[in-house]
């Protein structure tokens, strides 16, 4: 599997700390933002393989992060993860929604590891 | 208390109970990374001991997802979404998720059964059915023992069972297996301590249609869970 970028958009730093332990001992580059402003920037600045979203996120819903992100044609394809310790049914999520979105997968936060998580991207990226 | 001072407190466990899962998973993220080494090399004894906090905060996470259930359960909150369920890949899923729990005390999970038809529910629901009851037995085994998890097909609906070789549920106790409220205060709670789990699963069971059951013996308990089989819609389509 050769090096991929993934942007994570989440607020909590600790885990975004370890996440990109795990992801560059695998092989990847993560850039993390924990808001849409720095999300897009990074977007704009880099390559950018998939996204890994938090939804809980302090100023926005991370939904409204990623409408946003969609609205640039450039960015409209980029696979979505979601990672997130809602699931998919606090969340309100249908798969008619996800799908529209673009979103691959959806992980709960809480009931992964990140070598998990790793292995979604990877996978994801594979297909 | 008022209905409206028991909904307030729900809310204030729900909120609580919501805002544990970010420390528990970083732990137990932490903790699966040290243990595979990802930070260095370690010796036997302390991959042991991280693996004891790894299934400790994954423990908890499943206490604050039980308490997060609960609250939805007693507010009304939750509904199930029913559609045909391949039950038989959803048990393989929960015995591997229980499995290193279960290798810890040397306990085996022994699923069995083949041509399972699908069951008319909820996929999460019946995650969280059977993963609350294989957890369950897991916790009442003694070491060395084998947790069965076998199928009994009728014509509509599908029996589950989940068995162990335990103790017994003391007869005194048996009344209230099934209740959120234990009774007889903390040391009761200890030493009877399904806790919540089982009353999540009475809940989830009963809003799927089905039912469950107990049966005590000495050589340990078995609980079982009927639910509707995908003939049971053709049985519906086919009056309509």
């Amino acid at each position: 599997m050769s090096k991929s970028a993934v942007l994570l958009i989440e607020d909590n730093f600790d885990l975004a700390d370890i996440y990109r332990v795990k992801f560059n001992q695998s092989g990847h580059r993560l850039y993390t933002a924990d808001n849409a402003q720095t999300a897009l920037d990074l977007l704009d600045e880099n390559e950018i393989d998939l996204i890994l979203l938090d939804l809980m996120l302090p100023r926005n819903n991370g939904l409204t992060v990623l409408y946003e992100v969609r609205s640039y044609s450039d960015w409209r394809r980029i696979p979505v993860v979601v990672l997130s310790n809602l699931t998919r049914r606090d969340a309100k999520l249908t798969p008619e929604v996800l799908e529209s979105l673009h979103v691959e997968d959806y992980l709960v936060k809480s009931e992964v590891k990140p070598a998990e998580i790793v292995q979604t991207v990877e996978r994801v990226l594979g297909n | 208390m008022s209905e409206e001072e028991t909904d307030a407190n729900l809310d204030v466990v729900a909120t609580t109970a919501h805002e544990l899962k970010s420390p528990l998973t970083l732990i137990s993220s932490i903790a699966s990374m040290l243990k595979g080494e990802d930070f260095g090399e370690l010796n036997a004894q302390q991959k042991h001991q991280l693996q004891r906090i790894e299934l400790t905060s994954d423990r908890l996470l499943r206490l604050v997802k039980n308490l997060l259930n609960v609250q939805q359960v007693q507010q009304g909150r939750i509904t199930a979404r029913v559609e045909p369920v391949p039950i038989q890949a959803v048990l393989s899923d929960v015995v591997t998720e229980l499995k290193p729990k279960a290798e810890q005390n040397k306990i085996e999970i022994n699923l069995t059964g083949a041509s399972i038809p699908p069951v008319l529910a909820d996929q999460d629901f019946v995650h969280i059915i059977f993963y609350n009851l294989i957890d369950n037995a897991l916790k009442y085994s003694p070491q060395t023992s084998t947790v069965k998890v076998f199928f009994k097909k009728a014509q509509h609906n599908l029996r589950v069972y989940v068995s162990d070789e335990g103790t017994g549920i003391r007869p005194r106790d048996f009344g209230r297996i099934f209740s959120a409220q234990q009774g007889g205060g903390l040391l009761a709670a200890k030493s009877n301590s399904s806790g919540l789990g089982l009353y999540i699963v009475r809940e989830l069971v009963e809003l799927l249609g089905g039912n469950v059951n107990v049966d005590i013996s000495k050589k340990g308990n078995c609980f079982s869970v009927s639910l509707p089989t995908t003939t049971q819609l053709s049985l519906l389509e086919d009056h309509e």
